[in-house]
């Protein structure tokens, strides 16, 4: 019993994510395009990224067997089997002496094994990206047809056998470890990464392609295929943002798509990280038919479009669904105040509700747009009324919104905490709307900076438009409360927040 | 009338002492729970679980080992939850410090109703009601046979506790 007992605990301890894995900090790992859970607990040692074997069976799906005994990890799919000794300077990869350079290592009663070797040995394509710290791997069945390089279209050195698509030729780098001291090392790599260019959104609207990019220097290419036809664009020097990479469903191939059902010209978009050397993103637009179309990039913002349309239009100020003005040339924003009638939100160290601060504030707002030649306001509540989550969210569908922001007060029990945080919950453009909300609310609140955050809250997750949440200070610090309920204050923080909405929609303050 | 409730006390009293006699010959009928609960000893079981708070960042959960004691199964789970109510470690935040844990059953087939109650003055800001919901969760969830947490407020199945994140019914292990 005592020895089952023993047993269990030493399980327990090799597969128990460590919840505070600081050492990872920083360190991402993506497999096909998709970022492994935070919680992988990957991390430096010597400039090997190295990672738990409860990683290697959770997240990369190989059968791992641990002989506490000899300390000896065997790790093997239906290809390729090699043993691992803790510490030891070797390894057997089918049947065959291996050196290592970075051997096995236990930290914390967790076995860490090297990520690279392991995962070149087992068929993965292994980059390492020094700007982000972080580890790409790819299957060698990511070759689907984005990732195949068969459109001679990347322009610049050709592939130096960094290619995403070629996940099988893996056989000669036993030996060849010493490429590992990438991880950290290669600074050349690492000062050509440090300037891609990311790729923010990708919609398809009005027959219309917009790439948003981080930078205005990009030189994509074109190519039209037939049989079947479909469009390439290849933005050679870039990556994926990594929120872009969050919010979307990477496939296990590496590719995302957008569906086009019943769509007259197209049936899908996919698009992937095409090849890591140099990074390039592929873009594919699977066509029903033949279909003439226009190439354009624009400035300010960084966009890269493909109008199907065939005559010119003009793309307009806004790269995004989201900040495209309504008919009436009125952007709409949504101002949500938090809580009402039977739910008083939080109560303040001096019996305030927050329900009340927020109503304020949220008027205060409406008033400043009032007469606004760009921006109307609709507010969820302009009273002390009731109205559940998903109501909320409804008046910002029906209003057709550009933008949402819902204001509250904050609540703790500790009573030194206090300053303002902006929330928001999806990694599309809501992120970036959020810094900007937040970078002009601290100015209005003049409260301690406690930072932009992601937190699963359903008024910001399930509306469809950029969408933040305000907590403007904490009811709970003395120093907060009492700023909260002033006039002056709250007009101040009004006008930090039209400020922020006239910043991100590109609009004259 | 006051001789009518005086009588019929009487006879219910002789009525329950002739069952008790009864009783002694005829084993076992339902009003005897009485006398097994003195043959089997109550024993206290202690066992160490993990409870959940935040950190003073309020940013991220933050496990701690507790030790709870119980007499019956039945009451491991409202006893667990109720560590969540404190701890003392300066550098946690008990997030449901200010709430109260009102009953936790688990019923057949694991699945576990949580009760609470959370007064206005408990009321916590976005980011903070998110983990106290979490810590609940992961509290509950630890226990293998628990296959699914409902958490009813005042003995309702409402939209959200607080105001900003909503409320699964239930929420399944995931």
């Amino acid at each position: 019993m005592k020895k089952i007992g023993g047993m269990l605990l030493f399980c327990f301890m090799l597969f128990m994510v460590p919840n505070m894995s600081h050492a990872s900090a920083g360190l991402q790992i993506y497999l096909n395009g998709v970022s492994l859970s935070p919680s992988a607990g990957g991390q430096i040692i010597k400039d090997y990224t190295m990672i738990p074997i409860r990683v290697v069976v959770e997240e990369l799906g190989f059968q791992v067997d641990w002989d506490k005994k000899t300390r000896t990890v065997t790790i093997h799919n239906d290809k390729t089997s090699m043993t691992l000794v803790v510490d030891q300077k070797w390894a057997t990869v089918d049947g065959k002496k291996v050196s290592l350079d970075m051997p096995p290592t236990l930290k914390s009663d967790t076995t860490l094994v090297p990520l690279r070797f392991v995962g070149e040995q087992m068929g993965l394509v292994v980059n390492w990206e020094n700007a982000t710290k972080s580890v790409y791997l790819f299957t060698s069945d990511y070759s689907s047809e984005v990732t195949k390089p068969d459109v001679p279209t990347t322009p610049g050195k050709p592939d130096q056998g960094g290619s995403t698509g070629e996940g099988s030729n893996n056989g000669s780098d036993g030996t060849n470890n010493g490429s590992n001291g990438s991880n950290g090392g290669n600074s050349g790599n690492g000062s050509v990464t440090q300037d891609l260019a990311e790729i923010q959104t990708v919609t398809f609207e009005d027959n219309r392609l917009v790439v948003g990019v981080s930078k205005s220097d990009v030189k994509p290419t074109q190519t039209k295929l037939s049989n079947p036809d479909r469009i390439v664009v290849d933005i050679p020097n870039a990556k994926f943002s990594d929120s872009f990479f969050n919010s979307q469903n990477f496939a296990a191939n590496g590719q995302a798509e957008i569906q086009l059902t019943d769509h007259p010209l197209v049936s899908k978009i996919r698009y992937s990280l095409f090849s890591s050397n140099p990074s390039t993103v592929r873009i594919v637009i699977d066509l029903n038919q033949n279909q003439a179309y226009q190439f354009t990039t624009t400035k300010d913002p960084n966009t890269i479009i493909v109008d199907l349309n065939g005559g010119s239009t003009d793309p307009g100020n806004g790269s995004n669904p989201g900040t495209i003005p309504p008919a009436n040339g009125k952007y709409v924003v949504v101002i949500d105040a938090g809580h009402g009638a039977k739910d008083p939100g939080a109560i303040s160290l001096n019996k305030r509700n927050e329900k009340d601060f927020n109503l304020a504030q949220a008027l205060k707002v409406a008033e400043l747009f009032q007469n606004d030649p760009d921006v109307q306001i609709v507010l969820t509540r302009s009273d002390d009324t009731f109205l559940e989550l998903k109501e909320r969210v409804t008046v910002a569908k029906q209003a057709n919104a550009n933008l949402f922001i819902s204001i509250h007060a904050n609540s703790i029990n500790k009573a030194t905490i206090s300053g303002t945080e902006t929330y928001y919950s999806r990694d599309d453009e809501s992120k970036a709307f959020a810094q900007v909300m937040h970078s002009n609310l601290v100015q209005g609140t003049k409260l301690p900076d406690r930072g932009v955050r992601k937190q699963s809250l359903h008024v910001t997750r399930e509306t469809t438009m950029p969408a933040c949440l305000l907590e403007v200070g904490y009811l709970t610090n003395q120093t907060d409360e009492a700023a909260l309920y002033q006039d002056d204050f709250q007009n101040r923080v009004a006008q930090s927040i039209k400020n922020g909405i006239k910043q991100y929609l590109g609009l004259q303050p | 009338m006051r001789k009518f409730t005086l009588l019929a006390g009487t006879f219910v009293l002789l009525l329950a002492l002739a069952t008790g006699c009864g009783q002694k010959t005829e084993t076992n009928t339902n009003t005897q729970t009485g006398d097994t609960t003195e043959v089997q000893q109550p024993t206290e079981q202690t066992l160490k679980i993990q409870s959940y708070y935040t950190d003073d960042q309020i940013l991220n959960l933050v496990p701690k080992e507790q030790e709870i004691k119980f007499v019956e199964e039945k009451d491991k789970y409202l006893t667990a939850l109720k560590t969540l109510q404190k701890t003392d470690d300066p550098n946690q935040i008990a997030l449901w410090e200010e709430s109260e844990f009102l009953s936790a059953e688990l019923k057949d087939g694991g699945a576990l109703t949580v009760d609470v109650k959370v007064p206005a003055e408990a009321h916590l800001g976005a980011s903070a009601e998110d983990l106290a919901v979490q810590a609940l969760l992961k509290t509950a969830f630890q226990f293998d046979e628990v296959k699914s947490v409902d958490i009813l407020v005042d003995g309702q199945s409402v939209d959200t506790m607080m105001g900003h994140v909503e409320l699964e019914h239930p929420y399944t292990r995931n």
